[in-house]
């Protein structure tokens, strides 16, 4: 038997075989991969592109296959159009209405739901309903609700006396119809998660603050919300992205009306594409709104690295 | 049945060495141990073994036949895992039916749903059946068949990893850290029965354990690692008696080897603690410092302090059949006991039962210098009296 | 002491209250469904539906071709969870056990896909399913919802692969099976949990399209319920209890499916919310 120990360690050198086989690894890997990303590269990436390519020309709907280069014109058009800017503050309006309230509501119910009580579960049943409903159903309940001669919600404010609302078509009240419907459809996917987050506050910290003397309050603020901070940051930022991105319910309530008030950018790119028939122009509008997203996900990330950053050096 | 030769066998992730280079061979029938503290790369090296883990460098053969880029399935080899890594959703017997049934797979087998009926018809074959049924007797699993490994004692999964390790009779058994998830009484049974099963099936086995008993009870050779390199290999005795370094004095033995620090002048002893009498080395070594090792049960405890150097007792542990007496040559004082500088300092010996010493005591203490070992305080490695002596002529 | 009473009741009330925000729109469905058309266009829909009115249910099939569309939507949702299943398990497996150059820069492309807008993309897909002729076909709509779903299904997988203890497949690999033996025979049935949470959601993101399948089905024979029901939005020549009835059949098994899933739905979007 023999026994060396060297303390040499020479850089290993990469034999065939052994590269052959790394390869052979990577190589199945590429192989599992492929199909996904090249699926997801013919049918979001080209799109994509072609779509940056088509918000640089003039191309209309009827020949989808020309239109000619005009550069920036587009871009520049929209710039000066008090149209586009109406429907960017439209998007933030409607985004920062949606997050703000889904988050809060969702928060608050699953507060509430996270303590043990008879029928918890049937309770949290019935609220998670919202969210597994088809949006085109929630669109056709919400009609018939917000209606404004047999709608339920003016008849029973009529019994208070208060006057018919053409919730869908009054321009004071069209932003909040659609809001109050979206946040309707939303909220249980916030309160569903940030349930899961609140089962994960360990026992030990609510007997600890108990100890301590806390009250409900003050344990909310001091234990509770901490723990719940990454998910609501998470939450908030998959709910912007979301709601930058939601055509649907508005599309289906308000077509973008009434008067433009809640025509967001997606809304307005279909428009644009579909009934201008402006494809062009639409493309353009779409890598506008695509930006917003893009800067909405960088903030968050922003955020997120120095919350971890203060994390870690605490 | 394969010899086993590392030759020069080397591995890193990334520029992070985890085993230097390791020269080794293991022979037919052997009952290798694997020993170190965690992270000393036993585990790595068992799973280059069994091919799960490349190799960076050097060459591994089996019987002269580079193994190196084989898979593990054609090595011949079985692995029981540290977490058993049964299948979850199979029963006992669909475990222990696996490696059987993926021996007889066929290429096409694998298309999705004719691997469903195959692998059942597979498992109905009669040579697979009573195979599993064979196997499961010998490890009295009979009885838990068709239960799945979440309805099943720790023992009781230990034993399906051995019986789908032994169902294929391969040459080589690769066990890492099989014993760790048990409880201190069922590690105690499953020792002897992974001994039984070795003496029985007489193949190879490669054990990996940071349990020094595991190591010297089932071992018929330990190789002792730490950080990647081997500092010992030989059979538990000598590993025992002749460790070659420090490191390996104070990770085999429990209490572990003590290691004294020592002044030889003109063949005679002085502890460097403070001033004894000296005796004489009944050794020929240069004169200089050492270290010198002794076994607990070579040093006898004299309550009445008519032998031996003077040292006090700092700690008294009864455990029934002997007692352990900790004592320093130093003063024991209540402060002094808790210091980490108290405990490099105190020295254990194994005594009678019925000893009749206890905490500050003054005792008398006597080494057993003819078994002792010397080590060069620098290096901490084993000076052998020849080669002391060799040096000494030179 | 009184505290505690007040806290309870405010905790009871705003639950009550939730809890009726949540649930009417849904019974109003229910309750127009079951109106007759004089209590909804004159004389005023009353609180509580019309049980008889149950009976009349057969009818509403003959007003609103909607078994028809019901059944498109479900020739769309299948297509689109098979699809979409068959693509993530190979992509789940390659990002969860493998290392590979440009891992990281697909597992970003993947989760990148949840910014882009649908109604950016519906222009030039439309450009492109017109030269490819797939305008006006199901399976056409299949293959633009799956560049939707296939990501989120990725992200559920990847994370229940992530789950199981690699010493299992390292098992089976010593025991002779081979990297596709591994998937089919030890990761898939390990994450059925999963893949059936997966399959749901997609099922009924395929479900409930709108956007793609209003924008490239132009014959009213192909339309899925969601293009469908969405042709009565605003129009009142078909019953509107009628209407409802449909949109109820639309909403039921969504609902139905979803309860049954529930908690791994919940596991999933987290895991993949968290993971992004």
């Amino acid at each position: 038997m023999v026994t060396t120990v060297s303390r040499s360690h020479a850089t290993a050198p990469d034999t065939a075989p052994r590269r052959r086989r790394r390869w052979r690894n990577s190589f199945t890997a590429y192989l599992l991969i492929a199909p996904a990303v090249g699926y997801l590269v013919v049918l979001l990436l080209f799109p994509l592109f072609r779509g940056i390519q088509l918000s640089l020309t003039d191309t209309k709907l009827v020949n989808p296959a020309g239109g000619d280069f005009v550069g920036a014109e587009n871009y520049t058009n929209l710039m000066s159009s008090g149209q586009f800017w109406n429907s960017l503050l439209a998007t933030l309006i409607y985004t920062a209405a949606t997050v703000v309230f889904a988050v809060l509501l969702g928060t608050a119910a699953a507060v509430f739901i996270n303590r043990p009580f008879r029928g918890r579960a049937g309770i949290r049943a019935v609220m998670t309903f919202p969210y597994a409903m088809p949006t085109v159903a929630v669109a056709l309940v919400y009609v018939w609700i917000y209606n404004q001669s047999g709608g339920v919600l003016n008849n029973s404010l009529g019994v208070l006396g208060i006057g018919q609302t053409g919730w869908l078509t009054d321009p004071q009240w069209g932003m909040f119809s659609v809001v109050l419907a979206t946040v309707w459809k939303v909220f249980p996917f916030v309160m569903l998660v940030m349930l899961a987050a609140l089962q994960s506050v360990p026992e030990e910290l609510y007997e600890a603050a108990k100890i301590d003397g806390a009250g409900p309050m003050s344990t909310f603020r001091a234990i509770v919300l901490p723990h719940l901070a990454p998910t609501l940051r998470i939450v908030a930022l998959l709910m912007t992205i979301w709601s930058i991105r939601r055509f649907e319910i508005i599309y289906l309530l308000t077509g973008g009306g009434p008067v433009e008030r809640t025509n967001t950018l997606v809304i307005n790119i279909y428009r644009r594409a579909f009934s201008d028939q402006d494809l062009g122009v639409a493309a353009t509008i779409g890598v506008l709104g695509l930006v917003l997203s893009i800067l909405v996900t960088l903030v968050f990330f922003g955020v997120e690295r120095r919350e971890s950053r203060k994390e870690a050096a605490a | 049945m394969p010899r086993i030769r590392f030759d020069k066998v080397h591995k890193a992730f990334g520029s992070n060495t985890v085993i230097g280079e390791f020269d080794a061979e293991i022979g037919d029938n052997e009952f290798l141990v694997l020993l170190g503290p965690s992270g000393c790369g036993k585990s790595t090296m068992l799973r280059m073994i069994a091919g799960l883990t490349d190799i960076t460098s050097g060459e591994l053969t089996f019987d002269d036949e580079r193994v190196n880029d084989l898979e593990p399935r054609e090595r011949n080899i079985a692995f029981v895992f540290q977490s058993y890594a049964l299948y979850p959703h199979m029963t006992v017997r669909e475990n222990i039916a696996f490696p059987l049934i993926m021996d007889r797979f066929k290429g096409w087998y694998h298309i999705p749903l004719v691997n469903m009926v195959m692998r059942r018809r597979l498992a109905g074959m009669p040579e697979v059946a009573e195979k599993v049924a064979q196997v499961a007797e010998m490890l009295e699993l009979t009885d838990y068949l068709e239960r799945r490994p979440k309805a099943l004692s720790g023992g009781q999964r230990q034993r399906v990893a051995v019986a789908r390790a032994l169902v294929r009779e391969p040459s080589v058994y690769l066990l890492d850290e099989p014993l760790s998830n048990l409880d201190a009484k069922l590690r105690t049974q499953m020792r002897s029965e992974i001994t039984a099963l070795y003496q029985r099936v007489g193949k190879t086995f490669v054990y990996v354990t940071h349990d020094q008993v595991e190591a010297m009870t089932m071992a018929t050779r330990i190789v002792v690692l730490d950080r990647g390199e081997v500092q010992q290999i030989g059979t538990p005795a000598e590993i025992y008696e002749r460790p070659a370094n420090e490191f390996v004095a104070r990770f085999i033995g429990s209490p572990a080897m003590n290691l004294v620090p020592v002044t030889v002048q003109d063949g005679r002893v002085r502890l460097d603690e403070n001033d004894q009498p000296t005796v004489t080395t009944g050794a020929t070594l240069t004169d200089g410092t050492y270290h010198l090792g002794v076994r607990p049960e070579k040093i006898t405890v004299d309550p009445s302090q008519e032998r031996g150097l003077a040292a006090q007792v700092s700690a008294v542990e009864r455990l029934g059949g002997e007692t352990v007496v900790g004592f320093r040559f130093h003063d024991v004082t209540q402060d002094a006991l808790l210091s980490a500088e108290s405990l490099r300092t105190t020295h254990f010996a194994k005594a009678p039962a019925e000893l009749p010493v206890s905490v500050g005591d003054r005792i008398g203490v006597e080494f057993d210098l003819s078994t002792a070992s010397w080590f060069d305080p620098r290096t901490g490695d084993r000076i052998d009296r020849e080669t002391a002596v060799a040096s000494a002529t030179s | 002491m009184m505290a505690r009473i007040v806290g309870r009741a405010f905790s009871f009330t705003s639950l009550a209250v939730l809890v009726v925000f949540a649930a009417f729109p849904i019974y109003w469905m229910i309750n127009t469904a079951l109106s007759t058309d004089s209590e909804l266009y004159r004389t005023g829909q009353s609180w509580w539906p019309t049980v008889g009115r149950i009976a009349d249910i057969p009818s509403v099939l003959s007003d609103v071709p909607i078994l028809r569309w019901l059944g498109n939507s479900a020739v769309i949702a299948f297509g689109t969870t098979l699809l979409s299943l068959a693509l993530a398990v190979l992509a789940a497996y390659a990002l969860s056990r493998f290392k590979f150059y440009g891992k990281g820069v697909s597992a970003f492309f993947l989760f990148a896909t949840q910014m882009l807008p649908e109604a950016l993309l519906v222009v030039p897909l439309f450009a492109l399913f017109s030269t490819l002729g797939l305008l006006n076909e199901l399976h056409g709509l299949v293959l633009a919802n799956v560049a939707f779903t296939m990501p989120v299904a990725v992200f559920i997988l990847k994370n229940a692969i992530d789950a199981i203890p690699f010493k299992i497949e390292e098992s089976a690999r010593v025991d002779g099976c081979p990297r596709w033996g591994q998937l089919t025979m030890i990761v898939l049935p390990l994450i059925v949990p999963s893949i059936a949470a997966a399959a749901v959601i997609n099922f009924f993101d395929g479900w409930n399209e709108f956007l793609f399948a209003n924008t490239f089905i132009a014959d009213s024979e192909k339309w899925p319920a969601s293009v469908g029901l969405a042709s009565f939005v605003g129009q009142y020549s078909t019953p509107l209890s009628s209407v409802m009835t449909a949109a109820f059949l639309f909403t039921l098994p969504a609902i139905v499916f979803f309860l049954i899933v529930q908690r791994q739905i919940v596991s999933g979007l987290t895991a993949g919310a968290v993971k992004g």
